[in-house]
């Protein structure tokens, strides 16, 4: 018995020195659809490339694009078909290894209707086919509460509330929306006036001086985190007067308080779908800087392949006009 | 007994049972030259087969005996030899204290030992016994860890060099139980992982039980340490210091009169570049723990003791950018332990812990702040009924308030609060009973929290069995089975190579509590006095597994996944003694499967093979030269199928991404189907110890770790193409004096 354990060692020991390390398993070639769907706009995009070989390809020196170019790409719902076409555009980031211009499939006049069930089709014959179904949902609406209008326009006045608050009714299913303060103004540039917009921090921390803070804007928030003592699906957000002061300073103060007339303000609620927060949450996961995780959190709702397709939608509050000249001082 | 002792005594208490009064000899053992109670030393009566062990407070009792005069032999492997004859009255209760010599030659310890595993040892094949000057011989790092001198065991696996996490028989991380002067501790590493909170000087014995634990242990699946600290010095005023590459630390123990005695401990990390070698990054890390206890013994054996330990750790960024982390631990504990009536004796103990984790972000914005609290607060009693010299009943109860607090964000950045209070009481029964080839200890551990979700069953009533018989003088047959639950995991996933933020959860009412059952067969071979081997196979079974849903990307996701899963193998253990040599191999055979998720897949930690050598020779006089060799199969990984870029959306509504770039991510094939290659490493240590007193000694010592420099894999990064490897070649030096 003895020397049958003394064996053990010496075998293993002989096993193990002709172990091998192959990190990289039998390629799998699978298509990355990618497409986001807009409310705002009626033309809508569907990327369309594939994996490439991790045996063959370094991913950090990797250069070229796995474009799918011969896949017909199409989206059905509510009794309609959109057919979309190929296309080149250029990169948003041009110094990628990638090189300029990118391979895109394009559809025009095509703007997601309400609560209807979109497919979306992605078939090349030489990478085969994948789909994906997503629910549209409508615009939400975002209204402002208590004397915004006279907060705006007056905010050092003792009638002004001490925040600004508005409060966005969400469309049902929407698990997370976002909210922008947009301040619309004109400016004397070479003899014209032009008009501009300026998005309002939510909150700042201040700094030195009044034109030295650092702005806080809005984040991507969760339905059901500001919704005490509303109605369903309502939510509320509240934006710091001492942040609309400071950007109303800040921009009298950098262009010249007689270069600038302001003009009015807005209110922005931005929804997204399921699919797309998941992606969203998935693609800005965080790690301790010491803590090693080998797998990566993903999420497709792309059958047969991986990537997204999604919807989001725009909303704007009704148009707060405000004097030429606001008194912050 | 005291006023503010007898207070204590009927505030901890259960009411007394009164049984007839027999003949009985009891008493307590003490080590002669410092008077700290053994524990796990054989009491026999000569001549017969009649017997006990002394219990972790050092006691012990014959029960039931017959006036008349008798022969009581004292017996263990690191003392000398005692008899003592006693006259036993009719109907008389003795009590016989007893102290033992240590035994002066340098090499009757054995790295695991089994004699003085006591009756459980018999009974359980899954039982094992560390002496404190065991955990010193196994070479390590820098210093004897308990952790690491665990790891020799069969049936335990490691991931890494650089963490003492271990997993029993296929059950995770947070599967394992330790318990500390039976405290539970939620978080028993220093500096990751590289070595344990438990510093070998404190402790007096430990226990460590792989699979199907006795009735008083629950809340855990796979496996419980139970480690039991000194008393101090109750002779004279004793201290050690040491110095070695990691930390410096300083203990100080003696009596403060004739019935106290008082020991405290502080240690400290000194030296960064030796952090920097085990964790391969330049960390700025520091630590310290202390402990402080005063026992009081009264003539009577009456015990007291109270007792704080604390430890921390923190991790300070590097630039005022990066975020900064701490933990801290912290535990109060006061206790009695005496023979309330003739044949019942109790040791009861109310207890405190804390403990703290935080990250503190400072300007980083790519993580979160992050914290996790648990507060505790409990009673707790042991109870045993020396019935007859042949059975004994154990019960008890543990009755505490945890608290626990998380406010975190997970890695998909989503908002995760658990906050959680209850009342949990455990309660147990145990009946062990002895024959001359027979024994059997049967009993129950009953968590009636779980009534509610499961009904009257056994995973309310938690069986637990351990069985064993003598086929012949030598040869032992054991059959042990016991079913376990546990409601609170961590959020961490053992996925994870390296995970830095761990915190503990209660599982909410709706989630079924784990549960697994653990079957185990085996024999046991003692061929020669010093020397056994045991063979075991076990099977163990997780009928219900709630995961923390570590891919949630969505609140509508849910916290937990539900799983199940099985492990099963085969255990050698062989500790062979000669006169210049002593020798211990353990070797495991394992598989283990869980499944989750719809997913089925061999966790991280599921190694094939693993062995283990361990061997001591002293060739010199108060020279000890140390070395352990470790061989392990390749652990699971995913491979990397392929790579797409993948858009990053960071801001859903602010940008454009059809026209985006995306960065790669790899996709993965089957979940952990590939294996890495084979681990081995050798470990030498040499220790000369200088004498220059009967009690002070001065000791020094070299240990190399990894001694023929295998490059093992710690990870690969997919993306750089990057092996990371574990530690290398590694000399570590150690001086130490005690006096």
């Amino acid at each position: 018995m003895k020397q049958f354990f003394c064996l053990i060692p010496a075998a293993l020991l002989f096993l193990s020195c002709n172990s091998t390390f192959e990190p990289n398993g039998t390629y799998e070639e699978r298509m990355i659809i990618f497409s986001v769907l807009k409310s705002t706009t009626d033309t809508q995009y569907v990327r369309v490339y594939s994996t490439y070989d991790p045996s063959t390809n370094n991913p950090l020196t990797h250069s070229v694009d796995t474009e799918v170019t011969d896949a017909v790409v199409t989206v059905s719902g509510g009794g309609d078909v959109v057919t979309f076409h190929d296309t080149v555009v250029v990169r948003a980031d041009t110094t990628t290894l990638y090189g300029k211009f990118m391979h895109t499939f394009v559809a025009y006049k095509f703007k997601p209707k309400p609560n209807v069930a979109y497919k979306l089709t992605v078939a090349s014959p030489t990478k085969g086919t994948v789909t994906s179904s997503i629910i549209s949902f409508p615009a939400g609406t975002v209204t402002t509460q208590g004397n915004v209008q006279s907060t705006l326009t007056a905010p050092n006045a003792p009638t002004s509330d001490s925040s600004i608050r508005i409060v966005v009714q969400l469309a049902i299913d929407v698990p997370a929306y976002l909210t922008r303060f947009i301040l619309r103004y004109k400016e004397y540039v070479n003899g014209v006036w032009v008009m501009r917009e300026r998005e309002v921090p939510q909150y700042i921390r201040k700094g030195s001086s009044f034109d030295n803070f650092t702005p806080f804007y809005p984040e991507v928030m969760l339905r059901g985190q500001n919704s005490t003592g509303l109605f369903a699906g309502q939510e509320s957000v509240n934006f710091t007067k001492e942040s609309y002061i400071a950007t109303v300073r800040l921009l009298k103060y950098t262009i010249g308080p007689s270069r600038i007339e302001f003009d009015g303000a807005y209110f922005i609620l931005d929804q997204m779908s399921q699919s797309l927060f998941s992606y969203y949450s998935a693609t800005n996961q965080t790690a301790d800087k010491i803590s090693i995780r080998l797998d990566q959190i993903d999420y497709t709702n792309i059958e047969g392949g991986f990537g997204l397709f999604a919807m989001k939608t725009m909303s704007e509050s009704f148009y707060i006009k405000l004097p030429i000249d606001i008194d912050v001082d | 007994m005291s006023r503010s002792g007898s207070v204590l005594f009927i505030i901890l208490s259960f009411p007394v049972f009164l049984f007839p009064q027999l003949g009985d000899i009891h008493g307590v053992l003490t080590d002669s030259s410092n008077g700290e109670r053994l524990s796990f030393v054989s009491v026999q009566i000569a001549g017969t087969t009649r017997g006990t062990t002394t219990n972790t407070n050092g006691f012990y009792m014959l029960a039931g005996l017959a006036p008349g005069t008798y022969e009581i032999i004292f017996s263990s492997l690191s003392f000398q030899r005692r008899t003592v004859t006693v006259q036993l009255p009719a109907g008389a209760s003795k009590t016989v204290n007893v102290r033992l010599l240590p035994d002066d030659v340098q090499m009757t310890e054995v790295v695991i030992n089994a004699e003085r595993a006591g009756k459980m040892k018999d009974l359980s094949a899954s039982m094992h016994v560390l002496d404190p000057e065991e955990l010193t011989k196994i070479p390590v790092a820098v210093q004897g860890d308990l952790l690491r001198a665990v790891q020799v065991l069969p049936g335990i696996v490691t991931t890494s060099d650089v963490s003492a996490k271990y997993y029993v028989r296929g059950g995770s991380g947070d599967q394992n139980l330790i318990l500390f002067d039976h405290m539970k501790i939620y978080n028993p590493f220093h500096a990751f992982g590289v070595f344990s909170v438990f510093d070998p000087d404190l402790i007096n014995s430990t226990e460590v039980f792989t699979g199907a634990f006795p009735a008083e242990f629950g809340n855990r699946l796979s496996s419980v340490i139970n480690v039991t600290t000194r008393g101090g010095n109750t002779m004279r005023l004793a201290g050690t210091a040491e110095v070695n590459s990691m930390f410096s630390k300083l203990q100080l123990e003696g009596p403060l009169n004739k019935n106290v005695s008082a020991i405290g401990h502080y240690r400290r990390s000194m030296f960064k570049d030796a952090f920097n070698t085990f964790l391969k990054s330049d960390v700025p890390l520091s630590f310290y723990d202390g402990f402080g206890k005063v026992t009081v013994e009264t003539d009577n054996n009456v015990r007291y003791t109270a007792e704080y330990f604390f430890s921390g750790d923190d991790v300070a960024g590097k630039t005022a950018s990066d975020a900064t982390y701490q933990w801290r631990s912290e535990s109060y504990t006061v206790s009695v332990s005496s023979l309330a009536s003739d044949r019942l004796y109790f040791h009861s103990m109310v207890y405190s812990s804390r403990f703290v984790t935080k990250r503190d972000i400072n300007n980083n914005a790519l993580i979160s702040d992050a914290s996790s609290e648990i507060k505790e607060i409990g009673i707790k009693s042991f109870f045993t009924k020396y019935a007859d010299d042949q059975s004994q009943y154990h019960f008890g109860f543990d009755f505490s308030v945890p608290e626990y607090l998380n406010t975190l964000r997970n890695s998909a950045n989503l908002p995760v609060v658990f906050e959680s209070a209850s009342l949990d009481l455990s309660a147990w029964l145990r009946y062990e009973y002895t024959q001359e080839r027979f024994k059997y200890d049967i009993g129950a551990h009953i968590a009636p929290a779980l009534a509610k979700e499961y009904g009257f069953s056994m995973s309310v009533i938690q069986p637990r069995v351990n069985l064993s018989y003598a086929v012949q003088d030598d040869l032992f047959a054991k059959l042990s089975y016991g079913r376990v639950t546990q409601n609170a995991i961590t959020l961490n996933n053992e996925e994870d190579v390296v995970s830095l933020f761990e915190s503990w959860v209660s599982l909410p009412n709706g989630i079924r509590a784990s549960t697994s059952d653990h079957y185990v067969v085996g024999m046991e071979y003692r061929y020669q006095p010093l020397s056994n081997m045991t063979v075991q196979t076990y099977y163990k079974k997780y009928s219900s597994l709630s995961l923390y849903n570590r891919n949630k990307t969505s609140l509508a996701d849910p916290d937990y996944v539900a799983g199940d899963g099985y492990s099963y193998g085969l255990e050698g253990f062989l500790r062979h003694k000669e006169d210049w040599y002593e020798l211990l191999m353990t070797y495991t055979l394992g598989w283990t499967n869980v499944t989750a998720d719809n997913i089925t897949y061999p966790p991280r930690y599921d190694r094939r093979h693993t062995i283990n050598l361990a061997g001591m020779v002293s060739p010199l006089e108060n020279v000890e030269v140390t070395a352990r060799w470790e061989i392990g199969s390749g652990l699971p990984f995913s491979q990397t199928t392929g790579f797409y870029d993948r858009i990053n959306v960071v801001d859903p509504f602010r940008e454009t991404y059809d026209k985006a770039t995306g960065k790669p991510i790899a996709t993965l094939g089957e979940k952990n189907a590939a294996r890495m290659p084979w681990y081995h490493r050798l470990d030498l240590g040499a220790h000369y110890t200088y004498r220059y007193s009967a009690t002070t000694k001065a000791k020094i010592g070299i240990n190399i770790i990894n001694a023929y420099d295998k490059r093992n894999i710690l990870y690969y990064d997919r993306y750089s193409e990057q092996t990371v490897y574990l530690l290398p070649f590694y000399p570590s030096f150690t001086a130490r004096v005690e006096f």
